[in-house]
This record gives C-alpha cells, sequence and structure tokens, in this order.
C-alpha cells in the first residue's frame, strides 16, 4: 500500500530561493526512506511539505491518503514529526515534557504515562528522566525528541537529522529502534540525514536530492546499477606499471584501487598485470557503499548530466 | 476548540507551578503600586505639615511693639529679624528673593504716633510687606502676617480710634459659617484617588501582560517549543486561543487583586492624592462600583493579551517581540497621562478613544461620575477591538511565514 505520493511538488520561498523543484515520488508502507542530500538541498523543505508545515508553491501530496496542507492538524495525528530546530520545555523534566505532549496528542493519562515510561526506558533516559531538560545534552535531547515523536504510536515518520549529535552507541541505538518499528508495527519512515553510512545500515531505499531536484531513488542495488562502475576492486600488489594501467588509483604503499562494472572483468585485469611481472598478493572486489554512490551521483549532477 | 484546554492549561501551570512567577506577577506590582500611592501620600501630607510647622523668618523694620505683642498675642510663632536702615532692607529684599527669609514688614518711622494724631485730610501712613509668591514658605508667612495679621491689627487699632467698629461694617463674609465647604465627600476623594490610580492600574497591567505574553508566543519560537507545538495534532487557532485565554486570565487576576487591593487601601491613598489636608475623607466602593470595575478591568486585559500575543506573532525572539510592543506601551502611557489632566467632564466622544476610556471609565466609576452609556461604550468597544485582534492573531498563527516549525 502506498503510503506517501508527492506528485510535482515545488517550493518557492519568499525570497524567490527555488528550494524544491517537482518533485515526483511514492513510497510504500513499511519503507525506511533515506533521504540524502548536501546542504541546503531541499530535505527540510521537502518534509515540511509532506508534513503540512508549508504549503508547495505547486504540485500536490497525499500521506495515508491525507492532503498535508489541506488537514495538517488530521494528518500530524497519526504521523510522528522530528524536525530540526524543534524544542521542548527546559523548565519541565524529561518525563513532564512527555507527559504534557502525550495530553496535546489526544492520550488518556494512564496510556500517557506507560507510554513515555517505555520510550524512555527504550531511549536510555530512564536514569534522567526526573531531571529538567535544560540540564540534558544535546544527545539526550535529541533522544527526548525522538520520544515526543513516537509518543503516540504514529504510523508514519518524518524524522530529519534524528541521529546528529549523538555518539555511536546511541545512533545504533536509534537505528535500531527505527527499524524495529518498520519491522514490528510495519511503520513508515522518512529519514533525512548525513550520516551515510549509519543510513545504509538502516534504511530499504534511499532518495538522492541535490539543488532541489530528486536525482535519484531505489534501493541499494538500483542505485549501484545506476553509477555505471559498480565495483571498487582493491589489490595488494607490487611493481605495478602505472603507466601503463591508468586507470589503477595507488591509495596507499602497495595499494591500488579501480572502479569496475561486473566481477567478470577480474581475471583479466589480474592475468595482464602477472603477465607483466606485478607481484599480487590481494585482491579484493567491493560493492559500492552508499557513499560511493552518492558521491558519484553528486559529482555526475555537478558536471551536468541532469538525467540519470 | 479541542486543545485550547491544554495549552490554556500549560501557560497558567508555568506561571501558578513557580513562585517566583506568582511574585513577579501578582504580588510584586501590587506592592509597588500601594506603596508608590502611600508614598506619594506621605510626601504630600509631609510637605503640608512641613509648611505648617515652618517659622517663617520675618524682617521687621520700625515696628511698633503693639504690632509685635499683637502678634504674639495670635499666637502666630515666627522668627523676628529686626532692621533699621535701607542698607539693611536691601540686603533683606535680596534673602527673600533667594528664599533664605520669607517676608518682611516695613512698617513708616513713627507709626504709632502717626496713627494716633492722625487728622481728617492726612496722608494714611502705609505699611509696606515685601514676600516672594514662588516660595512656599514665604507665600504662607505672606498670607499669615501679612494678609491676615495685619488685618486684624488694622481692625484692633480701628476699634480704638472709634469705639464700636460694627458702624464702619457694612456686612462679614463667613466671618460665621463653619460649613463653607460644600462638597460631595466622596465624590471629592474618589476624584483625587481616580487622577493617579486608573492610571498606575492600566498601566500595570499591560506591564504584566506584555512580560508574559511576549514570552508566550515570541519566548516560544525563540525557544524552538513552538516548533514542536505545531507539529501536534493541535488546531493552530487552539495554541493561538489557549495562549490568549492564559494570557487574558493571568491578568485578569492580577486586575482583580488590583481592585480588591484599592477597595482595602483606597482610604490611605485618599488623602494621599486628593492633597485633601489629611481630612478624614473615607471612600467606600459601593457593591456597584466594585462590578463596574472588575468588568472594566477583564475587559481590559482581554484587550491588552490580544493586543500583546498578536504584536508577539510577528517577532522571532522575546527581545524583537518587546520592541515591538514598546510603542503601544508607551501609547497607553500617553493616554493614561491624558487622563490624569484632564479637568472637565469627559464627554461621549472621548469615551470612544481605545484605552484612553477604560481609564477615563476607571476614574469616571471612582469618582461616581460616570454614565452608564459611556460606561457601556467602554465596555463594548474594548471587546469588539480585542476580538478583531483575536481574529487577526488566528490568522496571523495560520501563516507559514510567521510560523514555520
Ligand atoms: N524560510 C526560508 N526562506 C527562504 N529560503 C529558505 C527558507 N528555508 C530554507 N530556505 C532555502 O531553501 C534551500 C533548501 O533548504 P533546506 O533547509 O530544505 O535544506 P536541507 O536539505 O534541509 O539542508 P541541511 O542539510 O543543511 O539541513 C536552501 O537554499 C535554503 O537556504
Ligand atoms: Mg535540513
Amino acid at each position: 500500500m502506498v503510503a506517501i505520493e508527492a506528485s510535482n511538488l515545488s517550493k518557492v520561498y519568499d525570497t524567490g530561493k527555488e528550494a524544491l523543484k517537482n518533485l515526483d515520488f511514492s513510497l510504500h508502507q513499511g519503507e525506511v526512506f533515506g533521504f540524502l542530500g548536501p546542504n541546503g538541498a531541499g530535505k527540510t523543505t521537502t518534509i515540511k511539505l509532506l508534513t503540512g508545515l508549508l504549503t508547495p508553491s505547486t504540485g500536490k501530496s497525499q500521506i495515508l491518503g491525507v492532503d498535508p496542507s489541506a488537514e495538517p492538524a488530521k494528518l500530524h495525528g497519526f504521523c510522528g514529526i522530528m524536525t530540526e530546530h524543534a524544542q521542548m520545555y527546559n523548565l519541565l523534566s524529561g518525563y513532564e515534557n512527555l507527559l504534557f505532549y502525550g495530553e496535546v496528542f489526544g492520550l488518556e493519562k494512564e496510556m500517557a504515562k506507560a507510554r513515555a515510561l517505555q520510550l524512555l526506558e527504550r531511549l536510555e533516559l530512564t536514569d534522567a528522566m526526573y531531571q529538567k531538560l535544560g540540564t540534558y545534552s544535546t544527545g539526550m535531547r535529541q533522544r527526548l525528541s525522538l520520544a515526543r515523536a513516537l509518543l503516540h504510536s504514529p504510523q508514519m515518520l518524518f524524522l530529519d537529522e534524528p541521529t546528529s549529535g549523538l555518539d555511536p552507541e546511541s545512533i545504533w541505538r536509534v537505528n535500531d529502534l527505527i527499524k524495529e518499528m518498520a519491522k514490528d508495527e510495519g511503520i513508515t519512515v522518512f529519514l533525512c540525514t548525513h550520516q551515510l553510512r549509519y543510513a545504509q545500515e538502516v534504511c530499504s531505499t534511499y532518495g538522492l536530492i541535490a539543488e532541489g531536484e530528486l536525482l535519484a531513488k531505489g534501493n541499494l542495488r538500483e542505485l549501484r546499477a545506476l553509477t555505471m562502475d559498480a565495483l571498487t576492486l582493491e589489490l595488494k600488489a607490487e611493481n605495478i606499471p602505472l603507466t601503463e594501467n591508468s586507470h589503477l588509483e595507488k591509495v596507499a604503499e602497495n595499494r591500488y584501487e579501480m572502479k569496475i562494472s561486473e566481477v567478470e572483468e577480474i581475471p583479466a585485469i589480474v592475468q595482464r598485470l602477472a603477465r607483466n611481472g606485478t607481484s599480487i598478493y590481494e585482491v579484493r572486489a567491493l560493492e559500492q557503499s552508499l557513499e560511493d554512490i552518492y558521491f558519484a551521483l553528486i559529482k555526475r549532477k555537478g558536471e551536468g548530466h541532469d538525467h540519470l | 476548540m479541542d486543545g485550547i484546554k491544554q495549552i490554556f492549561g500549560k501557560e497558567l501551570a508555568r506561571i501558578f507551578r513557580d513562585k517566583k512567577m506568582i511574585f513577579s506577577t501578582f504580588i510584586l506590582p501590587v506592592v509597588l503600586m500601594v506603596g508608590l500611592m502611600t508614598l506619594v501620600g506621605n510626601l504630600a501630607q509631609g510637605m503640608m505639615k512641613d509648611l505648617e510647622d515652618h517659622e517663617p523668618v520675618v524682617y521687621m523694620m520700625d515696628a511698633p511693639a503693639s504690632f509685635t505683642s499683637f502678634l504674639e498675642m495670635s499666637e502666630i510663632t515666627y522668627k523676628e529679624k529686626v532692621i533699621t536702615d535701607e542698607a539693611q532692607l536691601k540686603k533683606a529684599k535680596a534673602e527673600i528673593k533667594s528664599g533664605k527669609a520669607d517676608l518682611i514688614v516695613e512698617f513708616p518711622v513713627d507709626f504709632e504716633k502717626a496713627v494716633a494724631d492722625y487728622q481728617v485730610g492726612d496722608n494714611l501712613p502705609q505699611v509696606k510687606t515685601y514676600y516672594n509668591p514662588s516660595e512656599e514658605y514665604s507665600g504662607v508667612a505672606y498670607d499669615q502676617i501679612s494678609n491676615q495679621a495685619l488685618e486684624g491689627y488694622r481692625q484692633a487699632l480701628l476699634a480704638d480710634r472709634v469705639g464700636d467698629v460694627s458702624t464702619l461694617t457694612v456686612f462679614t463674609v463667613n466671618s460665621d459659617n463653619d460649613e463653607a465647604i460644600i462638597q460631595d465627600e466622596e465624590k471629592a476623594s474618589g476624584k483625587a484617588a481616580g487622577m493617579m490610580l486608573p492610571y498606575f492600574i492600566t498601566l500595570l497591567l499591560f506591564a504584566g501582560a506584555m512580560s508574559i505574553g511576549t514570552d508566550m508566543v515570541a519566548g516560544e519560537k525563540e525557544r524552538g517549543t513552538m516548533a514542536s507545538l505545531l507539529v501536534s495534532p493541535l488546531k493552530r487557532s487552539s495554541i493561538a486561543l489557549g495562549k490568549v485565554f492564559a494570557l487574558m486570565v493571568i491578568s485578569g487576576i492580577s486586575a482583580l487583586i488590583y481592585v480588591v487591593t484599592m477597595v482595602f487601601f483606597m482610604p490611605n491613598f485618599t488623602g494621599a492624592a486628593g492633597g485633601d489636608m489629611g481630612s478624614a475623607i473615607k471612600l467606600s466602593l459601593s457593591p456597584g462600583q466594585i462590578g463596574m470595575l472588575v468588568a472594566l478591568m477583564i475587559t481590559l486585559s482581554f484587550l491588552y493579551a490580544s493586543l500583546i500575543v498578536f504584536v508577539s506573532v510577528f517577532a522571532k525572539s522575546v527581545k524583537e517581540a518587546s520592541s515591538y510592543v514598546m510603542p503601544a506601551y508607551i501609547l497607553i502611557l500617553v493616554l493614561g497621562m491624558m487622563t490624569m489632566f484632564t479637568t472637565k467632564a469627559p464627554g461621549m466622544e472621548s469615551f470612544m478613544i481605545p484605552v484612553y476610556n477604560n481609564t477615563l471609565a476607571i476614574q469616571g466609576v471612582l469618582s461616581s461620575t460616570i454614565t452608564m452609556p459611556q460606561f457601556l461604550l467602554t465596555l463594548g468597544e474594548t471587546i469588539v477591538i480585542g476580538a478583531v485582534f483575536q481574529f487577526l492573531i488566528v490568522k496571523a498563527f495560520n501563516s507559514e511565514k510567521l510560523m514555520s516549525a
């Protein structure tokens, strides 16, 4: 079932800035969608459009059948939204904050208490739950904000940089939580992030955006296919005559790399090198990481190949 | 309307769960007001007493013994300094000018002889007095000695000369009339108190609402907590109205506290602001007056709350909001000040100017001069303007430019 449907969505700010250009895409329920792109690409703008915080200049979208700009309050009833700068009350404790938002989200008092305690536990905030939010560290605040977004057990999650400012252990824990919710509860997640490595761990599909344009969308395999060089060949070898092998790149002493499209190319390359007197100690074929794909696609966009 | 309750409750809790907030919102302004009014009162009374107690410095030139003993008999206390020549008179005049001395009484040389030897057709002997009207002490001395004592002295000398003064007097004015001053004491004391109190109250109400209201909206934007509210299922209009109502209730409560304070402390203020020379006038507010005051102040709270919240929506920080509200504050300050200096009874048209009419109306209630149409016009207009602001606030809250998460 389709969870998010956006067609021809654009946003031009009052300043004249065209932050988003004709975004077309759809997401299925239960997908964890990683929305990736450099600073100022239009990620936050997209989240705000999809959650009804901004009205689109053109186009429209539907979240589980609800038009965000027409019925934002209704949408917020089943969406958990964590935006970049949203904060809670410094003078209240973490627990009190959650209870207040529980009330705002229309939860029964007992229900809100139970849910808050459960999330505090899950996000490792139980020890700090009676502390004033003012005393929380950046990472603790971030986790409490996530708890707030999850309070009303939403069917959809919009997370803008949920793991920025978190230490690796917390990132791992948050990712775990997101994955689990998608798997067990069928929650659809729209996740903006810069942390490509962590994105690769948690997301099932990706969208790549730059300068307000969606460059690519798909799972890792589909994206790899888009960048022609799907594999990286790593060599540990001595005596490579680089003049004859200009596609090989020296990355360290006795270590070389090159991009190839298929595993089938490897034997020929190795044979040719061996014939030329190169001593080969190790050969590895690595699939392109999300990071590799990201840089390849962004680079290509920079070179002016707009259509992939 | 769902959701107003939650926001309303949160805003009230923020004030009422914090002792410091309760103190600075409800107690401090009232203490300030009572303190200020009492201070003004004491100063005024102190000044009056000081004038009465002051022993005027009087230069006497060639004063006959009969005059000084006349003064003594009339129990007028003063510090006498005797001068004898023109040079000393000149110096004494300089002292009068500088305020060091209060009065000069210059008798002609051989005054008593001139009076005794008077023949019809002679020039009358002339007594000259000098004083400085811009010095209060001097004014009082002039009034007591030059106007009253000298007049009495003249009557006495006249009696000596003709035997029965009554034959020379056609009529007297108020020589035996204790009831010369006729005024509605309630009205008088109310009018006096009504000068300053309404001004203070409208100002304090605004100042209180200003600090809380700007924080409620601009402060929440600044701290990013508004963004969290905007992604909740609450309607934006509910958030806006919840806040305005909370602010209205908070300043309404301070308004009520002001009324209660007025009812209890008014007797202390009246002598003060009235300058009624400590006459023991007591102002007691009737239930009707109290009701009118409550109605006026509650509606004024509503207007202030809506105005302040409306202006705050346009600001990104409390500081910015305060600077936006400041012109309104100054306007209210000036309008209030105007009411302190209006002397003639305000007409219906004066009651059409918002805020100004509220201060006027509070004055009018205190001095029992307000008419029902004036009262209703003030009330109605305040409510209508407040409601217009409410409408604008809801619109502003729905604007993505002013309220982005
Ligand atoms: N309120 C606004 N008014 C005008 N321009 C804006 C506004 N908000 C964002 N922009 C511009 O729109 C573009 C996209 O911004 P957006 O915040 O969506 O980027 P982003 O992908 O979230 O970036 P980041 O990774 O830095 O968070 C930027 O060029 C930004 O300057
Ligand atoms: Mg962003």
